[in-house]
């Protein structure tokens, strides 16, 4: 429920972004900015939710840093990052532990911002390597009571994400904003005897498409010294 | 713009996404009917049937025309040993098991699937569902004169 309603709520921000980027489009097409430039800083930052689920004691806990250089109004963005998932089960116990990395290209939809401010739409390309054991009892007809452990220790995932967020500058270096990730096409290659429940940095396999949620802080540092 | 159009329909439409349901339908049952031909159910009356991994006896003295047997949840092989009519006849069967957790409130559970028949003494059997399912019309049809 609780995850639906923040569906909901993320969707309604992305309706306000879409209508406030659509108004602004017209005015600003002849802008120098939708040109490839020479890179002028690098932003390195972290996901503030997943340190929040970490101290707060979440079943999934981890830590993710993204970095994202600029290039005119496209940024080359990469994510490095950590999960791990410790999951009671109705009938058993889940876990699993990898790292992930991914890497991609946002689009800068507020040109003309000194603030380097951004309303962007991107996608990513996201590998995972991680293990994961499953054990769970269940009743097999005739057969009885049945223990199954279950491991896939060198499990590896790829999937696709289009992303959209904002990233608004709060003080001095420091800049803000969330990036919400719609996550697809999971493909998995490791143990066939078990179907992989959650893949680290994307999420629950068991859906087609997938949501992800960051909330960032990044801290820019520029190539060169600016006035 | 028309691509950021797009691309925030397709976020807003995935948002409306249900939740998954909490429903199995998988079972380590296999369902075998016996026919004379296509359309024509043949009743047997068995002696006995054995269940490869188990000591004892299925359908003894029943005349049926449809069996459910059950194969180990720890193996990827089962054979079935039928006696009736003073004849004795065994299939052989291999499938595939692959565990899957739907949610943690729902748990784990053991998904059946790639049926296949390597060895039969009936000459003729035609494989109709490769998946266990609960319910399912049939896995294997199985023709005896």
């Amino acid at each position: 429920m609780r995850q639906a309603t923040l569906k909901y709520l993320l969707s309604s921000v992305l309706l306000f972004l879409f209508v406030s980027t659509h108004a602004q489009d017209k005015k600003e097409a002849s802008d120098s900015l939708k040109r490839i430039r020479k890179p002028t800083s690098v932003r390195i930052g972290t996901d503030l939710i997943a340190i929040g689920k970490t101290i707060f004691d979440s079943p999934l806990t981890g830590w993710e840093v993204n970095a994202d250089v600029d290039f005119g109004r496209y940024y080359l963005a990469v994510d490095y990052g950590s999960s791990s998932l410790k999951d009671s089960l109705d009938n058993g116990y889940y876990s699993n532990d990898g790292r992930y990395f991914r890497a991609g290209v946002d689009v800068n939809f507020l040109l003309k911002d000194p603030d380097k401010n951004m309303v962007f739409f991107g996608f990513r390309y996201g590998r995972s390597s991680f293990n994961e054991q499953l054990s769970y009892e269940f009743t097999a007809d005739e057969f009885g009571p049945v223990l199954k452990e279950l491991s896939n220790p060198n499990a590896r995932a790829g999937w696709g994400e289009l992303i959209t967020g904002l990233r608004v500058k709060m003080w001095k270096s420091i800049w803000m904003g969330y990036t919400g990730r719609l996550k697809f096409l999971p493909g998995v290659k490791g143990n066939p005897e078990l179907e992989t429940y959650d893949i680290p940095g994307y999420g629950r396999t068991s859906k087609g498409t997938y949501w992800g949620f960051n909330f960032q802080i990044f801290y820019r540092i520029p190539f060169q010294r600016e006035k | 713009m028309r691509i950021v159009q797009i691309i925030s329909l397709i976020f807003l439409l995935t948002g409306c996404l249900d939740e998954q349901d909490c429903i199995i339908t998988s079972t380590n049952l296999v369902k075998i009917n016996f026919k004379i031909d296509s359309k024509t159910a043949r009743v047997i009356s068995f002696t006995k049937i054995n269940v490869s991994g188990l000591t004892r006896d299925f359908y003894s003295g029943a005349s049926v025309s449809s069996v459910e047997l059950p194969v180990s949840p720890d193996d990827n092989e089962a054979t079935f040993t039928f006696e009736f009519e003073g004849r004795t006849e065994t299939i052989r069967l291999t499938y595939s098991r692959q565990s899957e957790v739907i949610s943690p409130s729902c748990g784990a559970f053991t998904n059946y699937s790639d049926l296949s028949v390597p060895e039969s003494s009936f000459e003729l059997f035609t494989l109709t569902n490769r998946q266990l399912v609960i319910n399912a019309a049939s896995n294997l049809e199985v023709f005896v004169e």
